[in-house]
């Protein structure tokens, strides 16, 4: 009879037990599962509504625009941009002018990141026109404004009311246009809706005395695996005079936060291991324990030590697959729907804004996380089984056979 | 109930190793759950009070409607009445006044959008630990005309130095645009992102000057004694306020965010220990049904000999509990141990992830705190998942027939 058969009975000659320790093993595993996934999307959503609220996949300035970005710093040449992106595939990109400023209503006044966009092309790569809670995005008519919707509470205006923005223009006077809300929008991030304000391309180019000269070109790709790839065509096409920058260079700190939460998921997997493991050697033990007999006569009849070694260890690590294989399915089946409906945290809503991420959290399971889970318990419960498996390989054949 | 004692003790003994691995289990689970909620409960206590010692102040007075509209006109004079009424209570340690206003700095072809904060220096370093965060140059004081400080990070965008003169542009109380010139004197930095990349700060005068706003404030910041005195403080001020259209805000009303982002990270944090918990729960439901199960022929004898079925049960939850307060006991100290340590000897860390909690406003540092809820809690939650996992190996002696055990081998 091969060793597995063997094991495998052995953990059914007392099904309690294993049923006890299987179940631990199974709440350990769905816990981690589900924690993963929730906090896995958690990330997946800050990271999907930064680039989707403004940042974008890639920008491309003129060369030292990033560590200074005065409206003086406009792109070189924005046809040989726009021909150089017209060649990649599977992009979409939009032009934009971009600015700090003061806006004012009759009541009060707000510091602005002022954007100029192209509405139609803007509309593909980010969010905001699919954000708006009044009113509507961008048209091509002139003197249009859609800003946050704390913006605007904040200056007290509504839609349909005239606002007026200032900002420094090239030639260093203070540009200033008179603009009329038409939309009103609110993102995940409540700093960004405190300070963003959207008009017409033309116009803010006319009121920072530009001359048809764009800040900045966001794209986003279809494909996140072939960004690297884009990046490097890109830089090679514009030359020195242009930055080209990755999110991941734009926020160094999102993917920062990434690695936090990837460390703090390991620190969980970790403590629910550590758990578990306490388990798996008590009832290792007494199953080796109350076998001393048997085991004894296995070794007098000459079974090697490694064989036998070999049996317990597999008898832990049916336990753990088992566990493990059972526990992945009730976390997938509970994953399923909570992924469709997701998990409203509407409780927490102020603190998740302050953090980039909507009241509602999508889990997302990773190949990652399957594998970690997959493959982490079963690994445990073998380590768990190396104590009473070596006492079993260690006993004496004469006494362990005198042993009642 | 003296010999279910002695018997349990020296049944628990029958098997050493199987139980110091039970009561290793509890230790590890009651320490690190107590370790951890302290470490979370004294994190979250020293960086509130860094917050609001930062800037917020521990309590605010603000025109009604100020917080969600911000506005000039929602502004206040400060009546002797009020002041009076601040003097009177001995638990309120300073005020501070203060304009908070939007306006552009512009210095040669740079500009950057502001929130220009009018403070009363001397008033201010009672209230606000700001002065102590001068990086260059110095603080403000009082009479001090036409002198900013402005955050670090702002001096950096505006590419400006300190003595260079920039302008501050804003609309002011009575809806016209001002401009006046500023001389900066020194730049801070407060680790809160805002602050640094934001704020121009000036003195009363000049911001009402600047903004038109002659005789009234924003809002006044103040300094309690205690974070604990927030509650007593607020509710009689609120109510004496009251008549004149202005009211008290806590910190966590002021920053709504900073309060719900500790209580998700609190939320998370309970989850995570009591998964732990659970786990360990199965684990002493393993331990008490091995040895309940090879004791069947034992019991069956005590049984058919007379002895009472409750009597038998109690033995059992006896024995479980007397593992689990072994347990409890080691978990706790152990536990009292590291958080008396940490709080004494907070851990800083620095690099990538200082950077991070920078950007929420945290600091950089662990911190515990010996609180008596967080021993309680996981004492009390620990001891109803052991009873419960009493619960089936007891069950099962309950339901043993004397004569089956006594045949069970």
């Amino acid at each position: 009879m091969r060793l597995t058969t063997v094991a495998w009975r052995n953990v059914w000659r007392n099904k309690r037990r294993s049923m006890i320790i299987l179940v631990s093993i199974m709440v350990g595993v769905i816990a981690t599962v589900l924690m993963d996934a929730l906090s896995r999307g958690m990330i997946v959503q800050m990271l999907e509504n930064q680039i989707r609220s403004h940042i974008s996949h890639l920008q491309i300035h003129r060369d030292g625009f990033r560590d200074n970005p005065v409206i003086q710093a406009t792109i070189p040449n924005a046809d040989s941009v726009e021909n150089a992106l017209k060649a990649v595939q599977g992009i979409s990109y939009s032009p934009r002018v971009l600015t700090y400023g003061l806006i004012s209503s009759a009541s009060n006044s707000a510091g602005i990141f002022l954007v100029g966009v192209d509405a139609e092309r803007e509309k593909r790569i980010t969010s905001v026109s699919a954000s708006l809670v009044a009113g509507e995005y961008l048209t091509d008519k002139p003197n249009e404004a859609v800003v946050g919707e704390a913006l605007a509470e904040k200056l007290g205006v509504g839609l349909g009311d005239r606002i007026v923005a200032m900002a420094s223009a090239v030639d260093g006077h203070v540009g200033s246009d008179v603009f009329r809300i038409v939309g009103l929008f609110e993102t995940f991030s409540s700093e960004f809706d405190k300070s963003t304000m959207y008009v017409p391309i033309a116009n803010a180019q006319s009121m920072l005395a530009l001359r048809g000269q764009v800040s900045e070109f966001a794209l986003i790709t279809s494909d996140l695996e072939r960004l690297p790839a884009i990046q490097k065509t890109l830089k090679e096409q514009l030359g020195e005079k242009y930055e080209v920058y990755t999110y991941g260079e734009i926020v160094p700190l999102l993917l920062a936060v990434v690695d936090m939460y990837d460390q703090s998921m390991a620190i969980f997997y970790a403590i629910i291991g550590i758990a578990l493991i306490f388990g798996i050697i008590n009832t290792m033990l007494m199953s080796v324990f109350e076998r001393i007999h048997e085991f004894g006569v296995l070794k007098a009849i000459g079974m090697p030590d490694s064989r036998l070694l070999m049996m317990v260890l597999l008898e832990a690590l049916h336990l753990g697959v088992i566990g493990t294989a059972l526990g992945f399915a009730i976390g997938y089946v509970l994953y399923i729907p909570l992924s469709h409906t997701g998990l409203d945290l509407r409780m927490f809503s102020e603190g998740l804004r302050s953090f980039g991420v909507g009241a509602i959290i999508y889990p997302v399971l990773t190949w990652g996380s399957v594998a970690n889970a997959l493959l982490i318990i079963p690994f445990i419960s073998v380590l768990g089984a190396l104590y009473p498996a070596l006492r079993a390989a260690h006993l004496t054949p004469v006494s362990a056979i005198r042993h009642v | 109930m003296n010999l279910l004692l002695k018997l349990g003790w020296r049944n628990i003994w029958r098997n050493k190793r199987r139980s110091i691995i039970t009561i290793s289990a509890v230790i590890f689970a009651v320490m690190l759950s107590i370790a951890m909620r302290g470490i979370q409960l004294g994190t979250y206590e020293v960086n509130i009070r860094h917050v609001v010692e930062l800037f917020s102040g521990y309590i605010q007075i603000q025109a009604e409607g100020y917080q969600k509209n911000p506005s000039l006109q929602k502004s206040f004079p400060i009546t002797d009445s009020l002041r009076a009424l601040l003097a009177a209570d001995s638990r309120i340690i300073a005020f501070a006044p203060r304009i908070v206003g939007d306006g552009l700095v512009s210095f040669r072809d740079n500009s950057q959008g502001t929130a220009i904060l009018g403070i009363e220096p001397e008033q201010e370093r009672r209230v606000s630990t700001l002065a102590t965060r001068v990086v260059s140059g110095h603080f403000l004081n009082s009479g001090d005309a036409h002198e900013i400080v402005v955050g670090y990070k702002l001096l950096e965008n505006l590419k400006a130095k300190l003595g260079d003169e920039v302008v501050v542009l804003s609309q002011g109380f009575d809806g016209s645009l001002g401009n006046l010139k500023f001389t900066i004197v020194g730049t801070i930095k407060t680790g809160t992102e805002l602050l640094d990349r934001n704020a121009v700060f000036t003195t009363l005068d000049a911001a009402q000057e600047l903004l038109v706003l002659y005789g009234r404030v924003s809002l006044l910041a103040l300094r309690l004694a205690d974070l604990t005195d927030i509650p007593d403080v607020q509710k009689p001020l609120n109510e004496a306020l009251h008549s004149q259209k202005l009211v008290v805000l806590s910190w966590n009303e002021v920053m709504p965010d900073l309060e719900q982002s500790i209580k998700l990270d609190n939320v998370s944090g309970i989850l995570m220990l009591g998964i732990l918990v659970v786990v360990v729960g199965f684990g002493i439901t393993n331990t008490v049904l091995m040895s309940v199960t090879e004791r069947f022929r034992e019991f069956g004898i005590v049984l058919s000999i007379g002895m009472q079925q409750q009597r038998l049960a109690m033995l059992v939850m006896i024995e479980t509990l007397i593992i689990v307060l072994i347990g409890l006991l080691a978990g706790n100290i152990l536990a009292y141990g590291i958080n008396s340590y940490i709080a004494g000897h907070p851990i800083e860390f620095t690099g990538e992830y200082a950077d991070i909690y920078a950007e929420y406003g945290w600091l950089p540092r662990i911190e515990s705190t010996v609180r008596f809820s967080s021993f309680l809690n996981t004492t009390l939650s620990m001891l109803g998942i052991s009873i419960l996992a009493a619960v089936y190996p007891i069950l099962r002696v309950v339901r043993l027939e004397p004569l089956k055990g006594i045949r069970h081998t």
